[in-house]
């Protein structure tokens, strides 16, 4: 065993670094560094993805068939902790990570000639219709109907939770085609345009303040029936197949740590004006307790993705990964919150944060803490990631 | 990088496991410890940590790691701490003499026992000990009081750190037990082998400084950062095994009709120690593999701390899950339990560690920085 880097592997680090050097922009990183939420605005991420596009370097996940990197796991971990640390924005999962992967192994030849593409130079931005009011955690329980009319599906009910929907072009969505079996039995996966008529999204305010999320209602709305992924019913593999993705394949640690490294900029603001909670052994300890767990849950990312080859099952491991993650992200924010004591509720009205102009960076500390709350809700609440690991274990 | 152990590594670690599931097997475990410290030094494991050039195997951090941890996944205590990864280690890195180099042979052969007594109070990284060294005539006379020995109750060489009167640095002093002025407080240590206390008033010859100044006080600490780690993959092991009982357990245990590992807040807790024994893997290999860098003390502090709190969880939840057969002598999980205390308790624990990590990294922000590629 041995986590020095190769002379390959040191080059393609320069060559990482260089292209980060010409391409990042400062208005770029601004951009991701006030993001508060789960995603930056559509025009950064976008914007980036253009340039990541121009050099082939988008989906480190995908065959290089479909225009993947061809990365070792190895480099993949090298380009994202090179990225989050440099500061660049996150590239919206929804296409590259979670509906790429799928397309690419129960897709028809069509679609994926169709939508792979347009992933990979962003044109669609897509969003996930999985969660509805009253199918969260037992997402099988799911309502929302697709009922076959000659050419097209109609669907009727509403999904939930939907972040960015109000950005979307395209929903990929969790549809009951049959009430027949077992719940899990009647599910299909369908990809439906944001522009078809009969739908209709209100925005859901989160504690932060901050519009990320939607509930999206659809009303006899109809989708081609070649927008249909695998076979009718067997949608719940494709949604497993993406869950995995969603929870285990996204390379977490440097962006937890570029959180972190956020905080200590606040800190150092705060020095200036002479307040210096790391100078309490009591806080530095705290945040070697994040620190650590920091480092621990960078290794252990970078165990499993050595583990992890194209095409593999993540299984109990994403399930880790994602608990871990989840809970780090939160650990990272109530840091900031705890070692600003009072000074973390003065920065701005909750009305102002939609501001992305105001550059404050110690107004992002709050609505960081407050918008975490959720990570451990999404994507499989973590009592549901404790139940993947248990069955894994044989329990 | 290579993110999986080496064919020889599989093969070390098997190995050992064998040798000590074989032992723990057929007797009782002071007996089994016995046996698994004949086999080691049989087999010529004594000289995993000590370099080829001064006549051992010269094993990686790593490599001392899984042979801690499969002894205990056994909770079996043999000297090999105390007197391998901590004495002979010493004794190995320091400039040899004749004398040093015998003493040395025998340790790596198992033919003595060595121990190194470089605590004081609760001090276990101590920069400038209060224990002294004068040079009169020649001779050294060592005074003062170490703690918390592992090995010393029954070790025929101590290597005794001190401040040298002359240079006011630190030293290293091999010293042997039956010395004239070593008196010994010997108790038990929750670990199944005895520590002790050492009383110093005591003359020993010139060439007992096997080291002094700037290169002792490295010395001594990265050895005392190795046998950290050391101790810690053995905890690990101690997890991994309590981790295993319990899940048979809680499959076989029945309550209200069913066996416990229905139940849903079972089922979680079993699936939270699961997660800190790949979390306690994942620090261990990183630390292990960084600890020749200028990193090791951040890391191993980082996997003290993180092992540690670890440990508390993954035992205590242990016992609570065994209910009532779980705080008796009944079962294996006590002794493992008693293990996994005394880890939490010595060289530094969790708050000291905590302490320790942001001193090495706030001033130069290292944090900022991935912890993998630097």
């Amino acid at each position: 065993m041995d986590i020095d880097l190769t002379d390959d592997e040191l080059a393609f680090r320069r060559e990482v670094q260089v292209f980060l050097r010409e391409n990042l922009t400062e208005s770029l990183r601004m951009g991701q560094r006030m993001t508060t939420g789960v995603y930056p605005p559509p025009e950064i991420s976008r914007a980036w993805q253009r340039k990541l596009a121009e050099r082939g370097w988008v989906a480190a996940l995908w065959p290089e068939e479909y225009g993947g990197t061809g990365w070792t796991p190895v480099q993949r971990f090298i380009f994202e902790s090179e990225c989050a640390l440099a500061g660049a924005p996150l590239v919206h999962p929804m296409g590259v990570r979670l509906i790429g992967p799928v397309l690419i192994r129960f897709g028809s030849p069509e679609q994926k000639a169709r939508y792979l593409p347009r992933i990979l130079s962003g044109e669609d931005y897509w969003c996930q219709g999985y969660s509805e009011p009253n199918a969260g955690s037992d997402l099988t329980s799911l309502r929302t109907a697709a009922v076959l009319d000659g050419d097209d599906y109609i669907v009727n009910g509403s999904k939930i939770w939907t972040t960015h929907a109000h950005h979307a072009t395209m929903m990929f969505m969790l549809v009951r085609t049959s009430g027949e079996g077992k719940p899990r039995e009647g599910i299909s996966f369908l990809l439906v345009d944001m522009k078809s008529p009969g739908i209709s999204i209100r925005p859901i305010i989160s504690l932060s303040g901050e519009h990320e999320l939607n509930q999206v209602f659809f009303d006899d709305v109809r989708v081609p029936k070649e927008n249909l992924v695998g076979e009718e019913n067997g949608g719940w593999a494709c949604a497993q197949y993406l869950l995995e993705f969603e929870r285990g394949a996204g390379l977490f640690s440097a962006r937890l740590r570029s959180s972190l490294n956020r905080l200590f900029s606040v800190l150092d603001e705060l020095v200036d004006e002479g307040f210096d909670p790391l100078a309490d052994p009591l806080n530095a300890a705290r945040f070697a307790e994040v620190a650590i767990e920091l480092d621990t849950f960078e290794m252990l990312e970078l165990r499993t993705l050595g583990m992890f080859r194209m095409g593999d099952r993540l299984g109990a491991m994403s399930s880790m990964l994602k608990l871990r993650a989840s809970r780090m992200k939160q650990a990272v924010s109530q840091l900031g919150v705890v070692l600003l004591g009072s000074y973390a509720v003065r920065w701005r009205s909750l009305a102002d944060t939609n501001e992305p102009d105001d550059a404050d960076l110690k107004a992002t500390v709050l609505p960081e803490y407050l918008n975490s709350r959720a990570v451990t809700i999404f994507g499989g609440a973590s009592e549901v990631q404790l139940g993947l690991i248990a069955r894994n274990i044989g329990l | 990088m290579r993110l999986d152990l080496t064919e020889d590594q599989i093969s070390l670690m098997d190995g050992i496991e064998r040798l000590c599931g074989d032992a723990a097997r057929v007797t009782n475990p002071t007996n089994a410890s016995e046996r698994v410290w004949n086999d080691l030094a049989r087999m010529g494991w004594l000289g995993l940590a000590t370099p080829e050039a001064r006549g051992g195997v010269g094993g990686s951090a790593l490599e001392v790691g899984l042979l801690m941890r499969a002894a205990g996944r056994h909770a079996l205590v043999t000297p090999f701490f105390s007197s391998v990864v901590l004495g002979a280690r010493i004794l190995a890195l320091a400039a040899g003499s004749p004398a040093t180099d015998d003493v040395l042979a025998k340790a790596l052969n198992g033919d003595v026992l060595m121990a190194l007594a470089h605590q004081e109070g609760d001090q276990f990284d101590p920069v400038s000990p209060a224990v002294t060294a004068t040079l009169s005539g020649g001779r050294w006379r060592l005074v003062g009081q170490k703690t918390l020995s592992f090995g010393a109750a029954d070790a025929d060489w101590l290597l005794v750190s001190a401040t040298v009167e002359r240079s006011q640095s630190v030293g290293l002093f091999l010293v042997n037990t039956a010395a004239p002025g070593v008196k010994r407080s010997r108790f038990g240590a929750l670990r199944g082998t005895d520590a002790a206390d050492v009383m110093l008033d005591a003359t020993v010859p010139n060439d007992a400084c096997l080291v002094e100044g700037p290169a002792a006080a490295e010395l001594l600490s990265r050895v005392v950062d190795e046998g950290i780690l050391a101790l810690a993959w053995e905890a690990l092991g101690a997890m991994t095994s309590l981790f295993e009982q319990t899940v048979a357990y809680v499959k076989v245990r029945e309550q209200f009709g069913r066996p416990i590992a229905t139940f849903q807040t079972v089922q979680h807790r079993i699936a939270e120690m699961a997660v800190h024994c790949e979390e306690a893997q994942s620090i261990l290999e990183l630390a292990s593999l960084r600890a020749a860098s200028p990193e090791r003390r951040r890391l191993v502090s980082a996997a003290k701390a993180q092992v540690g709190r670890g440990a508390k969880f993954v035992a205590e939840t242990a016992v609570q899950l065994h209910g009532g057969v779980g705080v008796t002598e009944e079962l294996q999980v006590a002794r493992f339990f008693r293990l996994l205390t005394c880890f939490q308790a010595v060289f530094g624990t969790v708050d000291q560690h905590l302490a320790r990590y942001a001193a090495a990294t706030l001033p130069g922000r290292t944090h900022s920085r991935s912890v993998v590629l630097g």
